[in-house]
This record gives C-alpha cells, structure tokens and sequence, in this order.
C-alpha cells in the first residue's frame, strides 16, 4: 500500500494518521517495544503528538513491515530521540517505502530535531529507490544541524535519480550553498589546512635535523616536531577519507583502525618544554609513531592500487578519481583497458600505469637499487616481507636475471623456486622521452601475485603490483614507470 | 651522557657512542625507507645518529604518505 494513494497531498488532516500508521507498521515490523517507546516518547515531547495515537494497534496493517522497520532502525541507532521523531515525519510526507526508509535513515545521524525535519520533506521529493544519494546525505548529516542546509540538501535529492551523479552534484551543492562551516566543504578546507600545516611542520623539521649532531645541544623541538606533524599528516589522511567515504567509497576497516592507532600514539606524546627532563620513552615513543605509520602508510598508499577483490577498496576509489588514460603506452590491446596513473612531481614527470592486459613479449625487469631515491624490490603480501633473490629449492633458481639487447635488464622471481613457473618481475632500462632521459621501470605478473607484489619506491612513494589473482597464464604488465633521470 | 641528565640546566648535548654505557636498544628495521633505528633505555647515551635515523624516518616514511594524500585529494577534488 503506498502512502500515494492514500493520502492527498492537500489533505492535512491526514496527517497525523498517517504517523500512526508508520509507527505502528514499525511497531509490528519489529516487535520492539522498546524502539517504539522512545520515538513516541520523543514525538510527544517535541511536536505533542499523542503517544497513544502512535502505538495504535488498529493501524498496524496499514504500512508494510519491512518498509517501517528500517526506518525506525535507523532512526533507533544512529539518533537521540528528537531525531527519531523528525524520522517518522519524514515518512508521513513521503511516498515510496524504501525511499523513506532510507532518508530517515540520513536524517537520524544529522542530529538537530529542526534538521531532520526538512531531511523528511527532502526524501519526500526524491522518489526512486537509490541508496546511494542517501549515503550522501549521511554524510552530511554528521557534521551539523542547520535548517539551511536541510533545504539544500532536499533539492539535491529532488534532483537526484542516478547514484554517483547524484552524490556527486549533492557535494557540490552542498559546497556552494554552505561555505566552510558545513558538511563536506569544510572537510575539503580541513584537508587542505591539514595538509598545509604538515607541510610546514616538514620544512621545520628538516631545518632542525641540521642542528643534530654530537656536541650540539638537545633541543625539546628535536623530539616535538615529529608527533606534531604527524598529527597533521594524520588529520589530513582522517579527513580525506572521511570525505570519500562520503561520496560512497569504502575504507578498509583495517586502515582507519591504523590510522586511529597512529593518531593515538602522536596526539599522546608527551611533549617537551625547554628545562623538561628527556627520558627514553620520548625516542621510543617516536619509534613506536614509526613502526605505525609504516603500517598504515603502506596500507595507505596500496589503496589505489589494490583490485576490488583484494580489499574491496581500490575500484570504488579508483571510480572516484579523474584519471587520465595513458593508453599510448600500452600497445597490443584488445579490449579497454582498466587503468591506473599516478603522478609525482613535476606533474606528469613520472607515471605508473596499470593495464589489465597481456603483455606478449618479455621484456623488463630491474635491479634493487638505491640510485635516484629509487627501490625496487618484490614483496610476499602475506608476510609482508621482502622477497630476496638468493636461495634456492631443489636446485631450482629462486631468481634469475635477463639481459637483453635492446638494453632492458629484466629480473624474474620464483617464490617457490619450482622451476614451473614465475611469480613476479621487474625490469629496467633507459630511455629518451621527447628529449629527457628516463628510467624505464616496470613491473610483470605471470601468475602467484596473490602472494607476490612487484614493488618500487621513489623518493618515499610507494606503488606496488596489484593481484592478477591467477596461477598461470601469459606475463602481464602490471605497472610500469617513467623515473625522470635530469 | 644519559636520558636522565640530559636536559635541564647543564645543557644536554648529544653523545658520542664511545660513552655508551649499555648496549644500544633493539633495532627496529624499515625496509620501504631502508632504515634501521633502536630503541633506547635509561642510561643510554642520546645517540644523534639514531635520532637522526629516527626523524629521517619519519620524513621518509609521512613524505609517501603525503604524496599519496595530496594525490589522492587532487583527484577527488578536494583539493586544488
């Protein structure tokens, strides 16, 4: 039975009915008395709507279970009581029971009884079944309770239809109508505060290292800088992902929980002033903030570059990118190409490319190597140690190196040393793009990079091989890198 | 030159290791940032070095980190 018919939009009198039929739906629904109790009890607080109306039995059969229940779930959940109450409004007006179900749901985790209020109006014009401009609104929600917001974010969902256009456009609405103070335009400028400030922390922190040596005195900025810039970097990274989280991507539960983890260890470093004594645990608190931030950070930065099966992660940020192809560097392809780019600075002077494709001709592969701040190395992923190349199984090489005569060093690893196949590679070898030199790195899956990851990292930055998720096959490109060698 | 003198009035400075007085803590080794650093304990001397390697680890290490969040930022619009 849809509210549509019955209940005339001209027709106010209706209203109150209509309440008493959504509870009591939620109420059956349920069969959670104690979820019911509070709605009411807050309904009749704020709006004075008689509690014995709501929890009316005879009006049980009018709205459909499973539509209430979630409502009032949600509501149940995410809110105090004068949210709840909002909710139930908010299905009144609407039409459609999911529809409702879900907007009630935003409504609840934005607090403020006046807010949720206009939220209900605002699922009420949204029609149409999709969740995802309802994460949209969520998110927004969490940040605060404004009126005015309420009503911008009632014309995006009237607007809305398609689920990434819709959060899409709800952002920027949201950023254009509301300025710094609210929802996401505020993470955006907190993001870019934070991100500033760990710039800034870095520029002193490398001014400092200097003054650090035998015979120099201990300074207590010597030991304060790294737990303050590392909060900043980890205020920026928490925002950031808040953000994207917003727009409907998910956050492997195992990064926030690092990320929260190093936030605790730098925000309770027990800070130094001039004349305070130093002890042990203000180094081995830095320590400890490194062993963290090694973790999460290479968590972190395979975000992008995990598959979807891999963490769940990587296609939705990925979907949510602007990247730019870089087809022209992939020949020999036959079907659109997943792709993935990055860039360091100098923007467009370095470039990782991903192509899900087959790469026929085995050319590649590099040497471990510190030159030009660059590492290569392969990385067993479930132990999350490095994959040497020495040792050996059975007489069988566990590595083996290839050079070719068109200048390509190509490097094979063999986790297994079997003989039977190889895991991963990575090669290298010289070039002149459009008049600069270049180091040509790449990086090659055949099969096992389940376990295996062809790595390489530049001047900190970090990119490893996704999971071709295969144990055989033909040898596939999966990253390569223009190193800017002048 | 210990933790426990280190910093107050007679200004610390930082140590030769010739004046260790007990062995140096356990290495904690980065491989991503090809660094190793030790944790310390009262009496240690305050190595430079290790502290050194302590802060360079950290640039190091929060340099990747940024890198990627500035990347990531730009790309979502976040940031400019």
């Amino acid at each position: 039975m849809s509210f549509v018919g019955a209940f005339p939009a001209n027709a106010p009198k209706y209203v109150y009915p209509v309440i008493h039929r959504l509870i009591a739906a939620i109420d059956a629904g349920l069969g959670a008395d104690l979820i019911l109790l509070r709605g009411t009890a807050v309904y009749d607080t704020s709006v004075g709507v008689d509690a014995s109306l709501v929890r009316s039995p005879t009006l049980d059969s009018a709205v459909g279970a499973e539509y209430s229940l979630v409502g009032l779930r949600s509501a149940d959940a995410c809110l105090g009581a004068e949210s709840s109450l909002v909710g139930l409004r908010l299905v009144d007006l609407g039409q459609g029971a999911e529809y409702s179900l879900i907007g009630l749901r935003s409504a609840d985790l934005g607090q403020g009884a006046e807010y949720s209020l206009v939220g209900l109006r605002l699922v009420d014009l949204g029609q149409g079944a999709d969740i995802t401009p309802l994460k949209g609104i969520v998110a927004y929600d969490l940040a605060r309770g404004s009126d005015v917001t309420l009503k911008y974010i009632m014309k995006l969902l009237d607007l809305a239809k398609g689920a990434d256009a819709v959060l899409n456009r709800l952002l920027g609405l949201y950023d254009r109508g509301l300025g710094a103070d609210y929802g996401l335009a505020s993470l955006h400028s907190d993001v870019a505060a934070a991100l500033r400030d760990f710039n800034v922390s870095q520029i002193a922190i490398n001014k400092m290292i200097g003054d650090i040596d035998y015979g120099k005195e201990v300074r207590a900025e010597h030991y304060t800088l790294v737990p303050l810039a590392a909060a900043n970097l980890l205020s920026a990274v928490s925002r950031l992902l808040q953000v994207l989280k917003l727009r409907g991507a998910s956050v492997p539960a195992d990064i926030q929980g690092k990320l929260n983890a190093c936030w605790s260890i730098a925000t309770s470093y027990p800070m130094l002033r001039s004349g305070d004594l130093i002890s042990p645990v203000h180094e081995n608190k830095l320590i400890d903030l490194l062993v963290c931030l090694s973790s999460f950070g290479s968590a972190f930065m395979n975000l992008l570059a995990s598959s979807g099966s891999d963490s769940g992660g990587g296609v939705e940020y990925t979907r949510l990118l602007d990247l730019t192809p870089v087809a022209d560097r992939v020949t020999s392809v036959s079907a659109p190409i997943p792709y993935y780019t990055d860039r360091l600075s100098p923007p467009g002077s370095y470039v990782i490319v991903r192509p899900q494709t087959t790469y026929t001709t085995a050319y590649v592969s590099g040497l471990p190597t510190t030159q030009l701040g660059l590492t290569l190395y392969v990385r067993n992923i479930s132990q999350g140690s490095i994959v040497w190349w020495n040792g050996s199984s059975a007489g069988a090489p566990c590595a083996a190196v290839y050079v070719y005569s068109d200048g390509w060093v190509l490097a094979w690893f063999n986790d297994r040393c079997s003989g039977s196949y190889t895991s991963v590679a990575i090669g290298v070898r010289t070039e002149v793009l459009s008049g600069a030199p270049y180091l040509h790195v790449v990086g090659f899956d055949q099969d096992h990079a389940d376990t295996d990851q062809p790595c390489i990292n530049v001047k900190g930055f970090m990119f490893c091989g996704n999971s071709v998720d295969a144990y055989s096959g033909p040898v596939r490109l999966i990253w390569e890198a223009w190193v800017p060698l002048s | 030159m210990s933790f426990v003198n280190a910093f107050p009035a007679n200004v610390s400075k930082f140590s030769y290791v010739g004046m260790l007085v007990r062995p140096p803590g356990p290495p904690v080794t980065f491989a991503i940032c090809n660094a190793t650093v030790r944790y310390v304990a009262w009496g240690d001397v305050i190595d430079p070095d290790n502290h050194k390697g302590v802060i360079n680890t950290f640039l190091c290490i929060s340099q990747g980190i940024a890198v990627r969040a500035n990347m990531v930022a730009k790309g979502a619009g976040v940031i400019q």
